[in-house]
């Protein structure tokens, strides 16, 4: 008999009609082990103690590795530097800050040196000149109106020009360059500028250091025409006599510089190459050098040579004591700060003299940091003492405090404050120093904490200038959370709201507002308290409009949702300002909101309603939720999340109690959610949140509820996209659709049919949507109308596998009524017509169809009742399709299935199943089914 | 065609002492085979002397340029008549460094009106269709090292403004006061000159504190003497208004060319002075001289 001939139920199903006790044995979960991974959820559901549902589980504790934000890991701040020598700064770091804080927009003026360095609006004129006369080209001539960026422009081209000249065997002009260049550290106009002249030319004379010193290391590996390697630490007698020439020749033609700065400058930077004529010269250069400053007048030019000598201290790696050689230099000539002359020259530039001060403040930190840095405590209060000595010593202090190192400024902390606070007629700013300490406290443990911070406190209250106030209480806030509890906390806290408020320009300080609040939060000792505290809501007032209120209210909750795990969450006041901020975080996403942005503000408002706990109240916790639906409507994983909530107290109001008042409290529940889950745009979180309602309305004993939940659900799964979106990546939503339908099926089992509908009804309406969604593989249905067919056979069985307590399903309600039998198979017919006519369809692809046969015939042979000619002809047909390419399968898995099927018919009492199982395994086909 | 031609030293410094042998390759660098009638080096050391147009006025001075003194002259053959083959040929020599009979070789000296020089010559002769070869190379000489130490001498001085010699009234100038101490005045040619000068007191402020090198050239003749002071080099020590009380190095370091140690003779004199000079703003100038004795 061939397939062509099959039409329309030709085959019909028959279901097993009796059910003995080897196959309820059968169907036993035991048979697949202890270990079966279903089982334990069965177990679960059984015993009705859904409490740590997984699904919802993972969502509910913040700590997810992953989603913590890097900021949040507390640094080490309290590994103190181990005071070694290396401490000392790079200068690289030093020198990219003081670009960045020391520009100008006034105009520079620069003695030019080369035919390329006019500025461009002046250029047109000179041009006509400059074209006749080539040899006039290195003259000095002085350059006027270049802006800030086109004298870094200047600077880089000198730069290419030194090497270029130097490449060019004239390294006399490159000479001459280096020296018009370091004129310009001579001239002090603009002053906000020279701390950034200063880097750009040093940058110069390093390259140029670093020329002298290359070339006169190739010298000396050029000895009688051979080249050989001069080692790293190299000595005297190593080096030719041609390059000690060389060397001192530069030397001797330095030292005929005559202006003084340059001379200065230049030495230092070639001062590497003495090692080439007189290691030992090096020290007593620089020494010399050092003492050499002492005839720069103006104080700003000569601390900054003192740094750059300083830095080739270093960089040469000298054993003298040049930092305190300079930096006592700096002390004796102190008093030349206030020298009349000096304020005149500051005053004709059109600067105060505090601006000027923090000009010096580069150079003396950096001079500071080298001398203080591997000293001990001793040592130190030695500088300090130097220090105090000097009259206005605001600018050494505030040096001091910035450079030396944390634990020993810690113990001397209450030492400072109250030499800060005796300064009556520096110009210094107080405030400055007081900032600067707070930062260097950073960390540490101070002793007598109170007293510093409350000596510090009143000075900073009295500042009128809320800059500095912010700047003084940013700085601060580290030293505050680490030492106090929350009573100076919440003070501290309403100074600054009370200093703030009604001023104008607030806007000015929210960045340094919410680093403060964002630091108390990732710090302070004692979290929880702090939502008690009444400073939090006047705070966040004072960012004025909602928009900006919402950057903070997320940092606030972000705390809230790494650290806030032992927030009583119960308090009504918390709770509230809680929902307070969330509902501006909520507010302010809007359609041009980042997906992350908005995921991340999801995240953490579900966070919170997770942790809202109402003890044993569900009635409160509905109403909570019934809020927060209404107030976070735009956020659909916050919906979700509460429906999973809610989902979850239906199943605690099972265990809670068995009344029946319950039932009422479910169905509210119920509807809850089915109201709910439509305002979800994900398909796939639409349909997890339908099936699982579905099954917790079940639970309930909310048949309606559940019905149409379910409904619901098939509804989703006919009109599922065929692709679906998860973090950006777009997947297949076959595979996933194929296992929830298969869920559902599992679910719809136990199911109960409602009276007034059709058998099976929601298994009918499944199989519809399994038929009108538009499955990319034409297999797909297929396959699952096979599950179909499992499901039907079992659901004719007189006792289910597996049952909802207090829930009678069709087992109980039909009690294997033949009516009921024949509806089930004649739906099976359909399904199994269905799965024929496809299996006809396939005969041009063998492949698919011997699979597809096989998985029938399995089906068949495990579910129908093979008593009937019909069932038993089919299987008999089954088996010779799948038998017709025989190449196709894969052999171990054919054995494994033919293995299968016949342990299952030799444990069938039935003859026929014996017999069929030996038409299968070797007699001739032809006679078997004749005999019957 | 061409032909380089050089002379090479064996001391990369130049510097050779009385005594010394000066030694060496003449270098002939050429692309083609060169006949020659013999390559010919003298070495040779004199004294030009220039009587300058302020003494004795300009006519004078050009009739009255003295003769230069001859203090070394020697000549070598250093290759006989023949032919240069391609390529590099390197021929060496070597003179010992000797004065003629009754001269003694002053330190190379290169100032305004003396000049104190010594000179190889070297000539390629070639025969009367080609030019001669000319090249000269000039070399240091150096006198021996003093071996007993010269004492030193410190000169400690005041600048304030009843030191000033060359004012009328001294009602209407700014008061100020000056002290300073040079390390020694008698000097080592090869050591630093150092020294160091505090400002106690100024009622104006400074702009410049220079120290100035000066050589004083003294030149004999028939006719008498000329002595003339010019500059070799100023070398800044301040910049600017100073601090006051604090001591300000003065460091120096003596220029290898224009200087050379102290040196009289009956014909001519060479001897140096420093000059500290400060500049006030207002362009007004204060300076100190201190002669000074160079040695080696």
């Amino acid at each position: 008999m061939s397939l062509s001939s099959a039409r329309t139920y030709e085959w019909n199903w028959y279901s097993k009609p009796i059910i003995n006790h080897k196959r309820k044995q059968k169907c036993k979960l035991e048979k697949c082990g202890v270990y079966h991974p279903l089982k334990s959820l069965t177990e679960v559901t059984s015993k009705n103690v859904l409490v740590n549902d997984p699904l919802s589980s993972t969502i509910t504790y913040g700590d997810d590795p992953l989603s913590r934000p890097a900021q949040l890991i507390p640094a080490d701040f309290d590994e103190t530097d181990n005071g070694c020598i290396d401490a000392i700064q790079p200068w690289s770091h030093f020198k990219q800050s003081i670009l960045n804080s020391y520009t100008t927009s006034e105009k520079l003026s620069f003695h030019a040196f080369s035919k390329s360095l006019q500025s461009a609006t002046i250029r047109s004129r000179l041009e006509e000149l400059e074209e006749f006369d080539d040899q006039m080209e290195y003259s000095g001539k002085e350059l006027y109106d270049l802006t800030q960026q086109e004298f870094v422009t200047h600077m880089d081209n000198l730069g290419k020009e030194i090497i270029e000249a130097w490449n060019n065997e004239q390294r006399v002009k490159a000479l001459k360059i280096v020296i018009q260049c370091t004129k310009i550290l001579s001239y002090t106009s603009p002053l906000q500028f020279y701390p950034s002249k200063f880097v750009l030319v040093t940058n110069l004379l390093d390259l140029f250091g670093d020329l002298v010193f290359k070339r006169l290391q190739s010298k000396s590996e050029m000895i009688d025409g051979c080249v050989t390697r001069l080692p790293d630490e190299f000595t005297l007698d190593m080096v030719p006599d041609a390059a000690k020439e060389t060397c001192q020749n530069w030397f001797f033609k330095i030292a005929s510089i005559r202006e003084l700065i340059p001379r200065l400058y230049i030495e230092a930077a070639i001062l590497r190459s003495y090692r080439f004529i007189k290691p030992a010269e090096q020290n007593a250069a620089l020494l010399r050098l050092i003492k050499m400053v002492r005839g720069i007048g103006n104080p700003l030019v000569a601390w900054y040579v003192r740094c750059y000598l300083c830095r080739i201290g270093v960089s040469t790696n000298l054993s003298v004591n040049y930092f305190e050689e300079s930096f006592k230099d700096i002390l004796l000539t102190y008093k030349q700060l206030n020298n009349r002359f000096v304020c005149k020259e500051i005053q004709t530039q059109n600067m105060n003299m505090e601006k000027f001060l923090q000009l010096l403040c580069p150079a003396l930190e950096w001079i500071v940091k080298g001398l203080s840095a591997g000293k001990d405590p001793h040592s130190l209060d030695e500088i300090v003492r130097w220090c105090t000595l000097q009259n206005l010593h605001g600018l050494l202090i505030n040096s001091i405090v910035i450079t030396f190192p944390g634990n020993y400024l810690s113990m001397k902390a209450e030492y400072l404050i109250n030499v800060i606070d005796k300064w009556e007629y520096d110009v210094f700013p107080q405030t400055l120093v007081i900032q600067n300490l707070g930062m260097s406290l950073r960390g540490h443990f101070v002793p007598n904490a109170s007293n510093v911070f409350r000596e510090a406190w009143k000075m900073v209250n009295k500042v009128k200038d809320s800059e500095r106030f912010m700047a003084c209480a940013e700085a601060w806030i580290y030293f505050i959370v680490k030492h106090f509890k929350n009573k100076e906390i919440s003070v501290f806290m309403d100074d600054i709201t009370r200093h703030l408020s009604n001023r104008v320009g607030i806007e000015r300080f929210h960045t340094q507002l919410h680093n403060i609040l964002q630091h108390l939060l990732n710090y302070i000792e004692d979290f929880e308290d702090t939502f008690h505290m009444n400073y939090l809501l006047p705070y966040l007032d004072m960012f004025g409009s909602d928009t900006n209120k919402s950057a903070i209210c997320k940092t606030v909750l972000e705390a809230y949702r790494t650290r806030g795990e032992n927030v009583a969450s119960s308090d009504p006041v918390i709770n509230d300002s809680l929902m307070y901020m969330c509902k501006i975080l909520h507010d302010s996403v809007d359609s041009l909101t980042v997906q992350d942005e908005v995921r991340q503000i999801s995240r953490l408002i579900a966070c919170f309603i997770f942790r809202v706990d109402y003890g044993n109240d569900l009635e409160k916790y509905l109403n909570f939720y019934m809020e927060a639906r209404g107030a976070f409507i735009r956020l659909d994983y916050v919906q979700s999340a509460l429906v999973q909530c809610v989902n979850k107290l239906m199943v605690l109001s099972i265990s809670v109690s068995r009344a029946q008042v319950k039932n009422s409290f479910a169905r509210a529940c119920s509807a809850y959610c089915y109201i709910t889950i439509p305002s979800i745009t994900s398909p796939l979180i639409k349909l997890q949140l339908y099936i699982l309602t579905g099954q917790t309305s079940l639970l309930n004993g909310c048949l309606g509820q559940a019905d149409a939940c379910l409904k619901a659900a098939s509804i989703v799964i006919s009109d599922f996209p065929a692709t679906l979106e998860v973090d950006g990546l777009v997947i297949n939503a076959e595979p996933i659709l194929v296992s929830y339908t298969k869920q559902m099926l599992s679910i719809l089992l136990v199911v109960p049919d409602c009276p007034d509908l059709e058998v099976l009804h929601q298994v009918k309406l499944l199989i519809r949507a399994i038929r009108q969604y538009s499955w990319t593989d034409p297999m797909q249905p297929h396959m699952l109308y096979l599950f179909v067919l499992d499901i039907l056979a079992t659901a004719t069985l007189d006792t289910y596998p597996y049952r909802i307590p207090d829930v009678d399903s069709n087992d109980v309600l039909y009690g294997r009524e033949p009516q009921f039998v024949a509806d089930v198979d004649s739906i099976c017919t359909v399904v199994l017509d269905n799965i024929l006519e496809r299996l006809y369809s396939l005969v041009d692809k063998p492949n698919s169809q011997t699979k597809l046969a096989f998985e029938l015939l399995l089906h068949v042979v495990v579910r129908a009742d093979l008593n009937e000619i019909q069932m038993a002809t089919l299987a008999v047909n089954l088996w010779k399709l799948s038998k017709k390419n025989k190449m196709i399968m894969d052999p171990k898995i054919e054995e494994k299935m033919i293995t299968y099927i016949r342990e299952f018919c030799e444990n069938e009492e039935d003859e026929i199943y014996h017999k069929f199982i030996n038409k299968i395994t070797g007699k001739p086909i032809g006679s078997s089914i004749k005999e019957q | 065609m061409a032909v380089n031609f050089d002379i090479q030293l064996k001391r990369s410094n130049k510097v050779y002492r009385e005594g010394d042998t000066i030694a060496g390759v003449v270098v002939i660098d050429t692309s083609t085979d060169v006949k020659h009638e013999g390559v010919f080096m003298t070495i040779e050391g004199t004294v030009d002397l220039q009587i300058s147009a302020q003494n004795v006025g300009a006519f004078d001075a050009f009739y009255n340029s003295v003769k230069p003194v001859q203090l070394m002259m020697c000549s070598l053959e250093i290759a006989r008549a023949g032919r240069f083959p391609s390529g590099i040929t390197e021929i060496p020599f070597e003179a010992p460094v000797m004065p003629l009979l009754n001269k003694v070789l002053y330190e190379s000296y290169h100032g305004v009106f003396i000049n104190v020089q010594y000179l190889l010559k070297a000539v390629i002769k070639r025969n009367f269709l080609n030019k001669d070869i000319h090249k000269t190379l000039e070399f240091v000489v150096e006198n021996n090292p003093c071996l007993n130490m010269m004492p030193s001498k410190v000169d400690k001085f005041v600048i304030n403004q009843n030191t000033l010699a060359n004012v009328n009234d001294n009602s209407n100038i700014p008061k100020f006061h000056i002290v300073g101490s040079i390390n020694s005045v008698i000097c080592s040619i090869m050591q630093p000159f150092t020294g160091e000068m505090k400002i106690e007191h100024s009622d104006i402020p400074i702009k410049s504190i220079d120290v100035q090198l000066v050589r004083v050239e003294t030149c004999g003749c028939a006719e008498g003497f000329s002595k003339d002071a010019t500059e070799i080099q100023n070398i800044q020590v301040a910049e600017g208004n100073v601090s006051t009380g604090i001591s300000i190095p003065i460091y120096m370091i003596f220029p290898r060319l224009f200087s050379c140690s102290t040196t009289k003779t009956t014909n001519f004199k060479i001897e140096f002075e420093v000059n500290v000079s400060v500049i006030f703003v207002d362009d007004h100038l204060v300076t100190e001289n201190f002669p000074i004795t160079l040695y080696r």
